[in-house]
């Protein structure tokens, strides 16, 4: 947990002239800007390139003191770090990217819908599947089977499902600053998250009991 | 219970699934990438202080060099000017006289109307690049 202190002293140091201070603010938050970032491009040259985009313009708000200190830090620059990923994949992209793209109601939910579509056309890297080997071996087939099915699922979703997602669990955001950043209402937000996770569970819930699940995951 | 435990289990693999690690070297590449862009701020400053004392010694010398010549025409006409006629009732008659003048210089002839439009084309020119410089560029 990145504390909003911690990054209010190391904005005051970059601000007196200490340049290299921007390192930890950079240590801090790559891995997790990187994820989202790369939700919304889906290119990995490409992401890197968008994200060094976002941290320079993080660096001259700073610079400039246009960041005000009042303002939650890390709301302030995944806003940048969003926009500037949105803004890519329109400027570069023929498709236009939009969060409300679609309209996520029950009925339409219920029809099986665009959250398992991705899932069944995509292949599974076994190089990038998680690896627990804290389990037998057993149960570590069955564990590694099940962080597939999970790894392939998130990584198959629309971006309208993944971007929240990794907003709310990676880059550890409320369900208000999701609805602040992407402009839509919070209800949407929370209603997303929980559609996604409980599609997952009845997928899950496909080929395992709840009792082999709780044993192998 | 088993739901909240199958739940917190589920959300850790979600966040294992969404994670991605930033490539190698990020940092430093977005180091070089900072010096660089701070380096280019530098000479950009460096750059328009020059260009603005070159356009204020050129816009010295522009004003400079016309005072003279003006006073110099103007001092041609003063010669043949009636006794009634003052500055001030004289001034616009001055102002085309002069430029008449100038034109003769570099060969040139021009109406009275003709002097008239070349100012308000001149004071156009002005407008856009003032406006240009101080409200654009300001507002970017």
């Amino acid at each position: 947990m990145f504390s909003q202190d911690k990054d209010i002293e190391t904005i005051k140091r970059i601000q007196s002239g200490d340049i290299n201070a921007f390192g930890d603010i950079v240590e801090r938050y790559k891995d997790s800007a990187y994820s989202l970032t790369l939700k919304i491009i889906r290119n990995k040259d490409e992401a890197e390139d968008t994200l060094q985009d976002a941290f320079i313009k993080l660096f001259k708000a700073i610079v400039e003191k246009k960041y005000e200190t009042k303002a939650k830090f890390s709301t302030y620059f995944y806003t940048i770090v969003y926009n500037t990923a949105v803004d890519y994949y329109r400027k570069y992209t023929s498709k236009r990217f939009n969060i409300t793209s679609i309209d996520i109601t029950d009925a339409n939910f219920k029809e099986g819908d665009e959250l398992l579509r991705g899932f069944q056309e995509t292949k599974i890297d076994d190089s990038v599947a998680i690896e627990d080997s804290q389990l037998s071996p057993d149960k570590n087939a069955a564990g590694n089977e099940i962080n597939n099915i999970i790894y392939k699922y998130i990584n198959s979703i629309p971006e309208h499902y993944s971007v929240i997602l990794n907003m709310f669990y990676i880059n550890q955001l409320s369900h208000y600053e999701i609805a602040e950043i992407l402009k839509i209402p919070e209800g949407t937000v929370k209603n997303r998250i929980f559609r996604a996770k409980e599609k997952l569970k009845t997928l899950l819930l496909l080929n395992y009991s709840e009792e082999e699940l709780l044993e192998y995951i | 219970m088993e739901n909240d435990i199958s739940n917190i289990i589920l959300e850790e693999r979600i966040k294992n699934s969404l994670f991605k690690k930033a490539p190698d070297g990020f940092t430093d590449k977005l180091f070089k990438e900072i010096r660089l862009s701070e380096e280019f701020a530098r000479e950009d400053k460096k750059t328009t202080k020059t260009l603005k004392y070159l356009l204020g010694v050129l816009g010295l010398f522009i004003i400079s060099f016309g005072t003279i010549l003006f006073s110099a025409i103007i001092g041609k006409y003063e010669a043949v000017r009636t006794e009634e006629e003052n500055i001030i009732t004289g001034l616009p008659d001055y102002i085309n006289k002069a430029f008449s003048g100038i034109l003769e210089i570099f060969g040139f002839s021009i109406s009275n109307l003709g002097i008239i439009y070349l100012l308000i084309i001149l004071i156009i020119i002005l407008g856009f690049t003032f406006s240009d410089k101080f409200i654009v560029k300001k507002s970017l």
